[in-house]
């Protein structure tokens, strides 16, 4: 085909008739109406303000119609007041406390007797916390002073600050490892909003908020004051299969550890390794390292990474852990025929911590 | 007693004589830009619409000519746009172009006719424009340039892509046609 057959063809289709189904007028018309009603631009503009007027007037009222805040108001205490924890079971017969199990603040002004199963504790003018579980007490006092009477520590005072652990004997199987290790930490950081409430914890629970972590969390630490450490590390599987990145993943990581190091010694130091691999840098992480340490050593068959674990774990600065690291350190040098150097180490613990209980042996 | 001059009634009155001078030739052009089955009639209606709320603009350009096949362009832009989006959405079928009934034509011409349509419809919308403009439209390169925005140069390529693309598609169509005749008992 040449230009002049292309131009041809072109002509065939020049000067015919517009498609058009309307007439030309009828189209006119209904283009001088369109033009005459307010412009798309003009609607789009008048939409904005009115959405922004909205709002601003949404801001403006709603501060000064929100109910103020209630006035914060500490007033002393003119009563004992009894803060129960998640599932604690306790029961109260005037100004004589008997707590089970479970958790407990306290705060009275007046002389109270708490009887927990492995210690008794009179009180006056204090605030302290008690948590009893299957193989301990732990006193904590927040205000004031506590006598503490007990088979196995004697009679004690505990003042404000301080924090005193009665422990029974502890599983065959614990009895390699300290028992302040195989405790759960003091959660430190924020707590469910459900408090003591179990419905809630559980009804929180369910949802995929940072409250429903909180509420899982303290569902497993309820569980594990209550002794039940099956449930406990049902509880806490389950937060790190629905919230491996969530944002309590290194406490409940470390709390499963710890309820699985007496049922479950080898799974919990596969779980060790994994917490080291992910938290390992964390600035809590030395209480579980230990505890890897420990399980290298006396589970794993490793003892010579159990060794070198402990000896890294010498330069913490955690008291506690660095104590503890001291300590079997020395016995690691001492089994390898090292008395001098088990020795040294020995008398490191006692200045960096002459309080260590470890020294007493 | 003084006369005043009404100048918006002038201006009203210049894009009426716009419209009635152009608007056969914006349509035709605006039904060769756009899918088949686009109504053509509210392509149009939308030109006229922005001639009309912007009379002063048009009539200040070089060329109230290329002003307003320019705004054709663009109308025919977003028709073609939403076509295509209809067409994905499943809410319409792409279909062949047909031809408006011309009674002075043969038979033989509206086939060949159809035909061109049909080739024209298969070029890249960009050079479907310079060529519908330029050689159906009767626009100078310079209206074609300042209608579809892009410089002179630019235009006398485009149209020397546009028609040997066009020939190439029609020797496709004959082809195919002649495939089809053979075939036929």
């Amino acid at each position: 085909m040449n230009d002049t057959e292309l131009d041809a063809a072109l002509g065939l289709l020049r000067g015919t008739p517009p498609p058009l189904r309307e007439t030309e007028n009828a189209i006119w018309r209904r283009a001088q109406a369109t033009a005459q009603g307010p412009s798309p631009v003009r609607q789009v503009a008048v939409f904005a303000l009115a959405t922004a007027a909205g709002i601003g007037a949404v801001l403006t009222v709603a501060p000064l119609v929100r109910a103020p805040a209630p006035a914060r108001v500490v007033a002393a205490p003119v009563e004992t007041r009894i803060e129960p924890g998640p599932g604690a079971e306790w029961s109260r017969d005037g100004r004589a406390i008997t707590l089970a199990r479970g958790r407990l603040r306290v705060t009275s002004p007046v002389k109270v007797t708490v009887t927990t199963p492995l210690a008794t504790l009179e009180a006056k003018g204090a605030r302290f916390t008690l948590d009893v579980a299957a193989q301990h007490v732990v006193i904590s006092a927040e205000m004031g002073e506590l006598l503490v009477r007990s088979q196995l520590t004697g009679e004690r005072v505990v003042r404000a600050g301080e924090r005193l652990v009665v422990e029974a004997q502890i599983d065959a199987a614990a009895r390699v490892l300290p028992a302040a290790l195989l405790r759960a930490p003091e959660p430190t950081g924020p707590r469910s909003a459900c408090g003591a409430e179990l419905d809630c914890l559980t009804r929180t629970a369910k949802g995929d908020t940072l409250a429903a972590q909180l509420a899982l969390f303290d569902l497993g630490l309820a569980a594990s004051l209550r002794g039940d450490r099956e449930q406990a590390t049902q509880l806490w599987r389950q937060y790190l299969t629905r919230f491996p990145d969530g944002a309590l993943a290194p406490e409940v990581s470390g709390a499963l550890i710890r309820a699985l190091v007496v049922a479950d010694p080898v799974e919990a130091l596969a779980q060790a390794e994994r917490y080291h691999a992910r938290f390992g840098a964390e600035p809590s992480a030395g209480g579980v390292e230990l505890l890897r340490a420990h399980l290298l050593r006396d589970v794993g068959g490793r003892p010579e990474d159990g060794c070198a674990l402990f000896e890294a774990l010498t330069a913490q600065r955690s008291i506690a852990v660095r104590g503890e690291a001291l300590y079997q350190s020395a016995m690691c040098r001492q089994a390898q025929g090292d008395v001098a150097g088990s020795a040294a180490r020995l008398d490191e613990l006692r200045r960096v911590a002459p309080e260590s209980e470890r020294n007493a042996r | 007693m003084p006369q005043f001059h009404d100048a918006t009634a002038d201006v009203a009155a210049s894009v009426r004589e716009l419209y009635v001078e152009l608007a056969p030739g914006i349509a035709r052009s605006l039904g060769r830009l756009v899918q088949p089955g686009v109504p053509v009639d509210d392509l149009l209606h939308d030109v006229f619409v922005v001639a009309l709320r912007r009379p002063e603009t048009m009539l200040r350009a070089e060329s109230p000519r290329a002003w307003l096949y320019g705004i054709a362009m663009k109308v025919a832009v977003g028709a073609r746009r939403k076509q295509r989006l209809r067409q994905l959405l499943g809410l319409a079928d792409a279909r062949e172009p047909t031809m408006p009934l011309d009674p002075a034509r043969t038979l033989e011409q509206r086939e060949a006719q159809l035909q061109v349509t049909r080739a024209l419809h298969r070029l890249d919308p960009k050079k479907r424009e310079v060529l519908v403009l330029f050689e159906l439209e009767g626009l100078t390169g310079e209206e074609v340039a300042a209608a579809v925005g892009c410089s002179l140069n630019t235009v006398w390529t485009r149209l020397h892509r546009a028609r040997a693309e066009l020939k190439q598609k029609l020797l496709q169509l004959e082809t195919v046609d002649q495939v089809s005749a053979r075939r036929t008992p």
